[in-house]
């Protein structure tokens, strides 16, 4: 593919720049700040990985994937299936190769199973990701070599526990998912997403393989989701069947629309402001945050579509600059 | 211009479960030609259009472009080949800007960039609208896109389905201006479907008409125009 990158229209702000700063400084925050800021920080950029992977699928193409957790839950566990297995052989590998391989099998799963539930539309495709998360969970619960209910703890197998280490781990996979979102707007393939979005059927008429560049993406997400489970495992030092918890389905969700879905600034604002509201409401309503949160989407929702960055470009545009 | 033929359709039918929306329709479609399609509502014009893009697969007969058989392939593989179409109830991807709905057909069919894109744009008379989102287009000018963007593809044969209807008097006869023009700028070959006869009787050089899913009659405006049959589609029975 012609990894050609393309400009038109308003380009004023530059997102891609404003986004890498933003993790930087954040970045720089956690590695220098104590123990607790840190896993505060490293649980925000974690939630910003898996915005980011929802949004090069979902936001781009339009195809609503609440099943998204799967590959991160898959990642976590390919980690410790891959630590326990090498660990009986003797071997043991640097971290970082761990979280590669979880990335690796979520986008080989992602590949095989979106050949089928690809072909759905809409709601039916939405169902069908639920569908799959459940299906991949129960299959683990109920398979022994899996750990069942209990999961496969890897504590002593791989070094774990190093939050700074891991932080690390976390930020390059940070970096590397906005450049890739950055870079897939701008690029043939985001041309061919947002076709897909706007009109899947006049895409195809207009030259677009639609059912290839949909798989390209779902595969896409789904590496970066199963990077970021991936370290969880290694946080933890154990995965669990909690991993698919459909909840973080809904985290990842309410961080795109509450940025921006479609944009690369999006999620990184989407994910920062929700991450920070929700753990302060939980801590000053500890039994109505839940209800304070959903009247809060019900309005952004009804309101503001388009998120932060769409009524930021509200003002934008009158004067000739766009975020994007 | 050449006699040689760029498409031929054979003894093509679509079925929709028990309807019978084409009947074995045959039809040569000669290189650089305007053809016009017409018949009443319902005749089988626009499932015909659908059938050559590849939108829906046709039940029996063939569809050859170039010497080639491209009856069934997708309709990305159609599009890429070299035929572009535009559709009766606009559908411009509206969320993308004007020049971002040209250049998805221009990258797809992976022969034009941007700049290629800009000047379809000028032919078009859209280019001062280019940062505008397509959605904030008036209808005159979304169905001129949905031409700038059947042109990205660098098209052979262009399918024009109603890209007429519901303009007014003085937009008419731009955009039969504008269809000439762009036949003899890029060298096409075209279809057109149209129910402003005044408009298709005036560019087509030669015209096919279509009733329940059947070719009733074929040939110049002139002859069409006075044929029989025709007017019995259209008027009803003479008594």
């Amino acid at each position: 593919m012609a990894m050609q990158v393309l400009r038109t229209g308003l380009t004023g702000i530059n997102s891609l720049t404003i986004s890498l700063g933003f993790l930087t400084v954040i970045g720089i925050l956690g590695l220098t700040a104590d123990t607790a800021t840190t896993g505060y920080l490293h649980a925000m950029v974690e939630l910003m990985i898996l915005a980011y992977s929802l949004n090069l699928f979902t936001g781009l193409s339009g195809y609503a994937n609440f099943g998204h957790v799967v590959f991160y839950g898959l990642g976590a566990y390919t980690v410790s299936v891959v630590a326990v297995s090498l660990a009986s052989m003797g071997f043991a590998l640097p971290t970082f190769m761990y979280i590669i391989f979880a990335g690796i099998f979520a986008a080989t799963f992602a590949l095989v199973i979106g050949y089928p539930v690809l072909r759905l539309r809409g709601d039916y495709f939405a169902i069908a990701t639920l569908g799959i998360n459940e299906a991949v969970r129960v299959t683990i619960c109920n398979t022994p070599w899996l750990g069942e209910g209990r999961g496969i703890y890897i504590l002593g197998l791989v070094p774990t526990y190093d939050i700074k280490a891991l932080y690390i781990q976390l930020l390059v996979i940070a970096f590397a998912v906005v450049i890739t979102s950055y870079l897939v707007l701008k690029t043939k393939l985001g041309y061919g997403l947002r076709a897909i979005k706007d009109d899947e059927d006049v895409a195809e008429m207009m030259g677009v393989n639609t059912a290839k560049y949909k798989r390209i993406a779902y595969a896409l997400g789904a590496f970066f989701a199963g990077l970021a489970g991936g370290v969880v495992t290694l946080q933890f030092a154990c995965s669990f069947p909690e991993y698919f918890f459909i909840g973080r389905s809904v985290d990842m969700f309410v961080s795109i629309v509450l940025g921006g879905t479609g944009t690369v600034l999006g999620p990184m604002i989407g994910a920062t402001l929700y991450w920070m509201v929700k753990d302060h409401l939980l801590i000053s309503f500890p039994y109505f945050h839940l209800i304070i949160f959903g009247t809060i989407l019900i309005i952004l929702v009804l309101f503001f579509p388009g998120g932060i960055i769409g009524l930021l470009n509200r003002f934008l545009k009158k004067k000739g600059r766009v975020l994007e | 211009m050449s006699q040689e033929n760029i498409m031929t359709i054979n003894n093509v039918t679509k079925m929709f479960g028990g309807i019978r929306a084409l009947n074995k329709v045959n039809v040569e479609v000669k290189k650089g030609e305007i053809l016009g399609l017409i018949g009443p509502n319902g005749s089988g014009k626009t499932t015909l259009f659908n059938v050559i893009s590849g939108f829906y697969p046709a039940t029996e007969g063939t569809i050859e472009f170039k010497g080639e058989n491209i009856t069934n392939l997708s309709p990305h593989k159609i599009a890429r080949k070299g035929i572009g179409r535009t559709f009766q109830i606009v559908r411009p991807f509206g969320d993308m800007t004007v020049i971002d709905n040209v250049l998805v057909s221009g990258l797809f069919s992976g022969k034009m960039g941007v700049k290629q894109c800009r000047d379809i744009l000028k032919t078009t008379r859209l280019i001062e609208r280019e940062g505008d989102l397509a959605e904030m287009l008036n209808l005159a000018e979304k169905r001129r896109l949905e031409i700038a963007r059947a042109l990205a593809l660098s098209p052979e044969i262009l399918l024009l389905d109603e890209t007429m209807a519901g303009l007014t008097h003085t937009e008419v006869d731009e955009s039969l201006k504008m269809i000439s023009g762009i036949r003899n700028e890029f060298g096409l070959t075209i279809i057109l479907v149209e129910h402003v006869m005044r408009a298709i009787m005036a560019v087509s050089e030669r015209i096919l008409v279509l009733s329940e899913g059947t070719k009733i009659a074929e040939g110049s405006p002139k002859e069409v125009s006075e044929n029989e049959q025709v007017l019995t589609a259209y008027l009803g029975r003479r008594v």
